[in-house]
């Protein structure tokens, strides 16, 4: 599935870069540093050295249902940093936690027949940022010591085309359980925030991926962009 | 009642097969009549057909009439969030009156965090903007009349 590689010190944006630049599918664009590292909906993505910035272009096949790529992309990162040893969870829809803090992130933007991916890993960071610390963790700071970037990258892309070959021959119904069970604040009372401010117990995902939350009213289903999940108990 | 109506009206009737109409509003009456011509139509038309036609063309209610004929509607191809720019302060994709091209974005639809980028079929003005900025929208729902330009 990935077949060509260009690693450059510095970018502004792999994401822009694989987007905006003319490479064959299956082209992986890293960087050490961007300048001007995305998340989603135009937000910085705090790039610095020591991390693992990389993004991809997938052919979207019309009429395919990948609205939960994000959520089978979390999967295979999970995979990965856990054969590193690190026990990660998935954060609905779009990050991966470790120890309570986002230690990857992932980005889907769909454009002109394809899917562009972007991923940020935190990896090396022996530290972040004052106002970062109490929401981001890298590989290094649960684990105590340094990773070889390539292998994390090598790892990561082995368990990327083979999660994705799988979810396009047979869907998402293929992970939902998987993805489920891996999820950050399962089963726990959560306050979702989207154009209100919910409290519920976090039920897990429907088969196309959208957030189910237990409430006195029913059970609430949740697909919308500003959905922020926090521990209730943490407010 | 003004000249373009008024032509509109003998247009359709000639084109129809009705031989007479008449329609009275204040002092001004309008009375038409057809004849048979080469462009004849053709034979054996139900009556309850002309009936229709007659009653189509009474009300000109050119909001509705026009807004689905003269503008091409852009659809949301899925449900999800519709975000009018690239990022939250960042100025707009599109604005009312700009000209667009085909493939041009035109805003995101965002669903569990994938970015659907929804581009113009056509070149056009943007006519109207039919969703605020944050709305859910539905499948199939209209969020752009852009007036085609040739």
């Amino acid at each position: 599935m990935f077949e060509h590689l260009i690693w450059l010190e510095e970018t502004d944006s792999t994401q822009r870069l694989a987007k905006e630049g003319d490479f064959p599918p299956g082209t992986v664009v890293v960087a050490n540093r961007q300048s001007r590292g995305r998340g989603r909906l135009g937000r910085v993505w705090e790039s610095p050295r020591g991390g693992l910035y990389f993004s991809f272009t997938l052919r979207d096949e019309p009429g395919k249902e990948v609205s939960a790529l994000p959520l089978v992309l979390g999967y295979s990162l999970r995979s990965a940093v856990g054969s590193f040893g690190i026990e990660a969870k998935i954060k609905w829809p779009n990050d991966i936690y470790a120890k309570g803090k986002k230690l990857a992130g992932i980005l889907v933007e769909r454009t002109k027949g394809r899917l562009v991916v972007g991923i940020g890993v935190n990896v090396n960071q022996g530290s972040f940022p004052h106002e970062l610390e109490d929401s981001a963790i890298s590989m290094r700071l649960v684990a105590g010591g340094k990773f070889d970037r390539r292998e994390v990258l090598i790892r990561a892309l082995d368990r990327i085309s083979r999660d994705l070959s799988k979810f396009l021959a047979e869907g998402f119904g293929a992970f939902k359980d998987a993805v489920e069970e891996n999820m950050v604040f399962l089963g726990e009372r959560v306050v979702v925030i989207s154009d209100k401010r919910v409290e519920g117990r976090l039920k897990g995902i429907d088969d196309s991926g959208r957030l189910l939350l237990d409430t006195p009213r029913g059970t609430l289903t949740f697909l919308s962009a500003q959905v922020s999940l926090r521990s209730a108990g943490m407010e | 009642m003004d000249i373009e109506f008024i032509k509109e009206l003998i247009h359709l009737i000639k084109n129809s097969n009705i031989k007479s109409f008449s329609l009275t509003e204040g002092e001004l009456k309008i009375q038409i009549e057809t004849h048979e011509g080469p462009q004849a139509p053709p034979q054996g038309r139900k009556p309850e057909k002309e009936e229709f036609k007659f009653q189509e063309i009474l009300p000109p209610s050119e909001d509705v009439v026009e807004e689905e004929d003269k503008y091409h509607v852009i659809k949301s191809p899925l449900v999800g969030t519709f975000y009018r720019s690239p990022s939250p302060g960042a100025p707009p994709f599109v604005d009312v009156g700009d000209v667009v091209s085909p493939g041009q974005v035109l805003c995101i639809i965002e669903a569990l965090k994938v970015m659907n980028e929804i581009e113009s079929d056509v070149k056009g003005r943007v006519e109207k903007i039919l969703v605020e900025n944050g709305e859910t929208v539905e499948y199939g729902q209209p969020l752009f009349l852009i007036d085609p330009l040739s």
